[in-house]
């Protein structure tokens, strides 16, 4: 399954400003897709343009361009079927419980898809024992902590199936424990062969995941690149005022010592390893 | 702990079906106000009484109504000195029991007084003992089984589910508030009025901030999506259940029918 | 000189005999800058809500600049100690800017010229000088966010209580509020951070406190803090990446920074 963008823009009713200029993407299987930049350049509502709720929600906008979801435009699509294909999880935990119980949230998509009965209860047990909430199955999502709601919100999302699964800043809300719940679901998630495309702005925890890493400036993609290759260029780091962990910055620097890397280092484990040669 | 919230136990009552339990609390509902007794008032809470310690929360049960006591206190003396003036009492004469100037208090006056209270408590006592023992969600499952179209079921149990989060939003915005030297207790009903202000200000941003967000979470949950959709979640009455709507109904019919015949009524 | 914020052997629970705070002791002299760090439900935003009185001791005390905060209200003590809330959105109710920063002074008693004064000083401080007229809620969440911290610091208490200032926030935002933290600490004022950014902690703070379960496990310098793996390990913490090589490297010294790590790796490496 495909999703390829083609000179979208987009801008927000009553606003001036594009929030989207001129994207080009394409996203293939299977490919874990970071998307980063400061706030404001546009990063949710790209995620919003391909998960369909924009136009499809979010009306009154000015939007040219498309978005073209397995060959066809989203917007000729009914914003159902583009949600059996993406699904989207959102930042903000209480904003995706219904007021069901955790069993209930979960098979919430499948009711609105019309799925019979018994494969619902195959599918949320499923689910739930893949995801360790089994034992909350009966209780409310409020009793959850912050990450587990989060890890709900994302298995309830795939209970649908979708190809594609959209995170737009998961982690933002959540202390470093439950940030790691996510991560560990993500890395999951990954190795089962989904496409994955994370939004997020401190991403050290999945960087080692990411196959591809976009940046947005403004409104328009700056950088399309491996994460090796992105973090490996220091002034562009600079210059898109993004975070970049620790150990990627202290590779910069030793480098301008020189110090020779075989390979630019992305995690703690690499930059050991890297360093004793 | 928050008003009405459900409290997790094991018992009986928990255990049944929610509809059974409605038709309960309808049918307790019915018999308080077709009596006018205060020993019958009196029995139906104590009654309720002993459904929450059946249902293993009479702790929690008993701090949550003890938030009526001024309700109550008020009822009381508002009902024993005034019950003339109001449109249900028996207009006959009764014994004066004491004269406070141009107020009296009298026999008649006296059972109202007692009365009435008690049924402000079963009143509120037993929906609250219902959601206490019952998930909003199984709510709203049994009244979509009863027929309530599935988007006004669902609507209900959103709106509710809502009610804790306001009350903890608003909780946050208060201190937040206060930490600002914003006072709340002192001032008349203009200045405390105007007090709120910043209060609701921020709650408003962010209930119209989760309204719409939950929207688009809700459609890219195909909420919607066909005019028809399966269910997951079924509800299905054991024998216990049969029986207590049953009884329910029996009672219910019993109070009426007694009433009609013109027994149970103060004065009468 | 007596510190400026004395606890005393605190204990905290909102319902009977379940405690948040299992005998707190510590004090911070003036002019401090600490942070309260370790695993949610430790206790930390518990703790420092008894700063400014929003939650008074079950047992022990807590006293503010010599004010006993069992019997002042969070008004008075809002006068000493600023507690710059998590989420601005949870403060912003204003329709202009000024009005918005001018809330907190006026509901302190001053006149209209120090109100003033004390506005365009902390707009100034926070980079919104020439946004007095601009409605709040057209901000974007950077500017919020240093808005909130106006609001409080154009109170001018003596003691500032920042709650995960950058959590959620985009790494410019992260460094303007680190900055404004900064500059607040140069100018004397006590500050104390919650935060469970550990990279933030180890690079702009001397001293932590590091909380589990109600208790204090630690409360030290903060490379004393980072270099007791069993007291992190408890406490739910990973340290920042540059001591976690450390570790691996098995190097002696204790990086706290970026910097700190490549000298003593070019120092003992090349």
């Amino acid at each position: 399954m495909k999703i390829k963008v083609e000179h979208l823009y987009y801008t927000y009713p009553y606003s001036q400003n594009p929030a989207l200029s001129d994207i080009n993407f394409e996203v293939k299987e299977k490919e874990f897709i970071l998307i980063t930049g400061p706030s404001g350049s546009g990063k949710s509502t790209l995620a919003l343009s391909l998960a369909g709720v924009i136009p499809h929600i979010l009306k009154g906008g000015i939007m040219e361009g498309r978005v073209l979801v397995d060959g066809v435009d989203s917007r000729l699509m009914r914003l159902s079927e583009v949600a059996r294909k993406i699904g989207m999880v959102f930042q903000d935990p209480e904003c995706q419980f219904f007021g069901l119980s955790v069993e209930e949230e979960v098979a919430f998509g499948l009711e609105n898809l019309r799925i019979p009965r018994e494969l619902m209860e195959k599918k949320v047990n499923e689910s739930l024992v893949l995801s360790g909430l089994l034992k909350f199955r009966k209780k409310e999502p409020s009793s959850l902590s912050g990450g587990q709601k989060q890890r709900l919100a994302i298995i309830s999302v795939l209970a649908m199936e979708p190809s594609v699964i959209i995170l737009d800043e998961p982690t933002s809300n959540l202390d470093p424990y439950g940030a790691s719940l996510v991560s560990d679901t993500l890395q999951k998630l990954q190795q089962t062969g989904k496409t994955i495309i994370l939004i997020e702005r401190k991403a050290a925890h999945v960087m080692p995941l990411a196959s591809r890493i976009i940046a947005l400036q403004e409104g328009k993609i700056v950088v399309d690149a491996a994460p090796r290759k992105f973090f490996a260029d220091e002034a562009l780091l600079r210059n898109l005022q993004v975070y970049s962990p620790q150990v990627v910055r202290v590779a910069h620097k030793l480098q301008e010592l020189g110090f020779k890397f075989n390979e630019f280092p992305l995690t703690v484990e690499e930059f050991c390893e890297l360093l004793k040669k | 702990m928050k008003f009405a919230k459900y409290i997790e136990r094991d018992s009986i009552v928990h255990r049944l079906d929610p509809r059974s339990k409605i038709a309960l609390c309808l049918a307790i509902i019915g018999a308080a106000f077709s009596f006018t007794y205060p020993l019958f008032m009196m029995g139906l809470f104590i009654f309720v009484l002993i459904l929450s310690f059946v249902a293993k929360i009479w702790r929690e049960f008993m701090s949550q109504t003890k938030l009526l006591f001024s309700v109550v206190i008020m009822a009381f003396v508002l009902w024993s000195l005034f019950y003339r003036w109001s449109l249900f009492a028996a207009v006959t004469s009764s014994r004066v029991i004491l004269q406070l100037g141009p107020i009296s208090l009298d026999e008649l006056g006296l059972l109202y007084g007692v009365t009435m209270p008690f049924r402000v408590l079963v009143l509120i006592g037993a929906p609250l003992l219902i959601f206490m023992t019952t998930t909003f969600s199984d709510l709203s499952t049994a009244l979509f089984q009863l027929r309530v179209p599935y988007k006004v079921a669902f609507t209900l149990g959103l709106s509710v589910r809502f009610v804790p989060t306001i009350s903890e939003e608003m909780e946050i915005i208060r201190q937040a508030q206060m930490a600002r030297g914003l006072e709340l207790e002192r001032g008349g009903i203009v200045k405390k009025a105007r007090a709120y202000v910043p209060i609701f200000v921020p709650l408003i941003v962010r209930l119209l901030e989760l309204a719409d967000r939950m929207s688009s979470a809700m459609e890219v949950r195909a909420f919607g999506a066909y005019p028809r959709r399966t269910f997951y979640k079924v509800l299905s009455m054991g024998r216990i259940d049969y029986v207590i709507v049953v009884s329910s109904f029996i009672f219910l019919l019993l109070c009426v029918w007694l009433r009609l015949q013109g027994i149970g009524t103060i004065g009468g | 000189m007596q510190p400026i914020i004395i606890v005393r052997d605190l204990w905290f629970a909102y319902e009977k005999a379940d405690y948040i705070l299992k005998g707190v002791s510590f004090s911070i002299t003036s002019g401090e800058l600490i942070a309260i760090i370790g695993h949610n439900g430790s206790g930390k935003t518990t703790l420092v809500k008894h700063f400014n009185g929003l939650l008074k001791p079950t047992k022990g005390s807590v006293f503010i600049n010599g004010i006993d905060t069992k019997q002042a209200t969070v008004a008075e003590l809002a006068r000493n100690v600023g507690y710059v809330f998590q989420n601005p959105n949870h403060q912003i109710f204003a329709d202009t800017v000024y009005e918005e920063v001018a809330f907190g002074p006026r509901n302190l008693g001053y006149d209209e010229e120090r109100i003033h004064e004390l506005v365009e000083s902390s707009l100034q401080a926070t980079g919104l000088d020439g946004t007095e007229n601009t409605p709040p809620f057209a901000l974007s969440m950077g500017a919020r966010e240093r808005l909130a911290i106006a609001s409080i610091i154009a109170m001018d208490p003596k003691v500032l209580v920042f709650d995960e200032p950058t959590t959620g926030q985009d790494h410019k935002t992260c460094l303007e509020v680190m900055e404004i933290i900064r500059k607040c600490s140069r100018e004397g004022k006590t500050i104390v951070l919650i935060s469970h950014d550990m990279e933030l902690v180890a690079e702009w703070v001397n001293r932590v406190i590091v909380m589990a379960d109600g208790v204090i496990l630690l409360d030290g310098s903060t490379r004393e803090a980072f270099s007791k793996q069993e007291v992190l390990k408890s406490a739910k913490l990973k340290p920042p990446q540059v001591i976690q090589a450390a570790w691996k490297l098995g190097l002696q010294d204790i990086p706290l920074t970026v910097d700190e790590l490549v000298t003593i790796i070019s120092r003992d490496l090349p």
